[in-house]
């Protein structure tokens, strides 16, 4: 039993690593708190779920479709919205201007799709098989290496390409950045980007395990990054998936072993426990600005 | 090579520049002298496209670089060495050298250059896996003049290279500056240090509250070197 649990636990974990990426990288480079992220990452996973079911497309096709769209959209936010007020020197004029437009993309969600809980079809046929005594789901092995895949393209990426250094620098000083020839506009935008993008493969992997989808799942979803980026260290692609980890993994443990009732106090719980004792997050340096 | 001409500028509604004109022609070494908040800094971010002119004009290499962005002034062929360093902490010193060539893609080139600022700083040839960040001041600002230098510009803007170095470093980064100009670069120095800034540069502009004060040859300007510490309220 603890084995499954544990099982699903990282399964959840690389999925909500996923999803917390883009939201940190983003905070990386503008500082921002960027509340429209799960409500980005929930319009790609409704897109989906329309390309299965009203366009019989190919999972990995209608994946790949609404991963666009969703990088597309949060690309789009970022230049209507987010752009013009990169030079306000308060933070919190950027904030509210997120809140603001995690509105705007849940209504225009819920005239489409409405609010209620719809039922999102398994990518992979599920199907139990027996491994070393544990009775595992085909569909969460796919879905924790479909996760594991993307998270370690991205660290390559990052790592390893003259651009993903690129945004690295940006993120440590955007001037000297700029002043080196490095086009801080479009390396702003990749960055929404790949995080609407990761989201949304996040977003339908999320679904498509649990088989439900709702518009709700969105503002949670921004919840989650949130606390997963705090916990890990905010800004930090490291403390991302560590902080997606934890909270995946700790999450499915209490509701198993406690009550799935606890799960989102717990969430919180240690937001606030890790604000108050570490507020640079697990792998923060301490000369990072606090949350 | 650049030309100048009545540049007014401001942040929000604090003038800095008071319509301020410069000119550098191939080959040169101009030093632009003022105190702290002459408007120095502020002139530098204008030419190279970090802050929008209210008024005036540049142009670069018969080009006109009006409201251009940064990366197009790299690529035009200026590298702005920004003031305290902004060597990129985090990231080693093959990464910030790297980044400086962001707008160039014949890896070759780079490569070969990368392992010419080597020779050139051997210090920095050792640290190159080492992060910025834990490298000397003097170290980090050679790092900062060769990052300047990968996008191969032909005008090179220095922002107060000497700032907080050793008397002994200063003179290296001088000889540096010479050899860096005797190669063909063009140099836009920014100082404070009237008489070494005097014997290297081939001309002087003095700034003072975001007009320039004096200009000149430096051979004259030396003469009147007492003067120019006036304007720079240093001690006579």
């Amino acid at each position: 039993m603890l084995g499954e649990v544990i099982l699903v636990g990282v399964m959840v974990g690389a999925v909500y690593a996923l999803v917390t990426v883009g939201y940190s990288m983003v905070y990386g480079i503008l500082k921002l708190m960027n509340f429209a992220h799960g409500d980005v990452y929930i319009f790609g996973t409704l897109v989906c779920l329309t390309l299965l079911t009203k366009y019989n497309l190919h999972p990995v096709l209608a994946i790949l479709i609404a991963a666009i769209v969703g990088g597309g959209l949060a690309s789009l936010v970022e230049l209507l919205v987010y752009r013009r007020l990169r030079a306000e020197q308060h933070r919190l004029i950027s904030m509210i201007t997120a809140l603001g437009a995690a509105y705007v993309i849940q209504n225009i969600t819920e005239l489409n799709w409405g609010n209620q809980v719809m039922f999102f079809p398994s990518i992979v046929k599920s199907k139990f098989i027996n491994f070393w005594g544990l009775q595992i789901s085909v569909t969460h092995i796919i879905t924790l290496f479909v996760a594991v895949l993307c998270i370690a393209v991205l660290i390559l990426f990052m790592r390893y390409s003259r651009y993903g250094k690129a945004i690295d620098c940006v993120s440590q000083d955007m001037d000297a950045a700029s002043l080196m020839g490095i086009p801080i506009n479009r390396i702003v935008s990749s960055v929404y980007f790949m995080g609407g993008l990761l989201g949304v493969i996040g977003g339908v992997l999320y679904s498509s395990s649990y088989n439900a989808v709702s518009l709700g799942m969105g503002f949670r979803g921004t919840l989650v990054a949130f606390t997963a980026a705090v916990i890990g260290g905010i800004g930090s692609l490291g403390g991302a998936l560590l902080g997606g980890m934890i909270l995946g993994l700790s999450e499915n443990l209490i509701g198993v072993y406690i009550s799935s009732s606890y799960r989102d106090p717990l969430m919180y719980s240690l937001l606030i426990i890790m604000l108050l004792v570490k507020p640079t997050g697990i792998l923060g340096s301490s000369d990072q600005a606090k949350v | 090579m650049l030309v100048v001409d009545d540049i007014h500028a401001q942040y929000g509604r604090i003038k800095a520049l008071h319509g301020v004109s410069l000119n550098i022609k191939e080959g040169e070494i101009v030093a632009l002298l003022g105190a702290n908040g002459a408007g120095k800094s502020t002139f530098l971010k204008v030419i190279s496209g970090m802050l929008k002119p209210t008024s005036g004009s540049v142009t670069f290499m018969g080009r006109p670089l009006n409201g251009v962005r940064p990366d197009q002034v790299v690529i035009a062929g200026m590298s702005h060495v920004p003031e305290g360093r902004r060597v990129f902490p985090m990231a080693t010193v093959m990464t910030n050298l790297e980044m400086g060539a962001f707008t160039r893609k014949d890896k070759e080139g780079i490569k070969k250059d990368i392992a010419r600022y080597f020779e050139i700083f051997p210090i920095l040839g050792q640290r190159r896996n080492q992060k910025a960040g834990t490298l000397s001041g003097g170290e980090q600002q050679m790092l900062a003049i060769a990052r300047g230098l990968m996008s191969r510009p032909s005008l090179l803007l220095l922002d107060e290279p000497a700032m907080g170095l050793a008397p002994i470093l200063v003179q290296e980064i001088y000889n540096i500056i010479k050899e860096l100009n005797a190669a063909g670069t063009s140099i836009l120095l920014v100082e404070q240090n009237v008489h070494k800034t005097l014997q290297i540069a081939d001309r002087a502009y003095v700034l003072e509250c975001g007009v320039v004060a004096i200009s000149g040859l430096s051979e004259e300007l030396q003469k009147s070197a007492e003067v120019i510490k006036c304007y720079l309220g240093e001690a006579v």
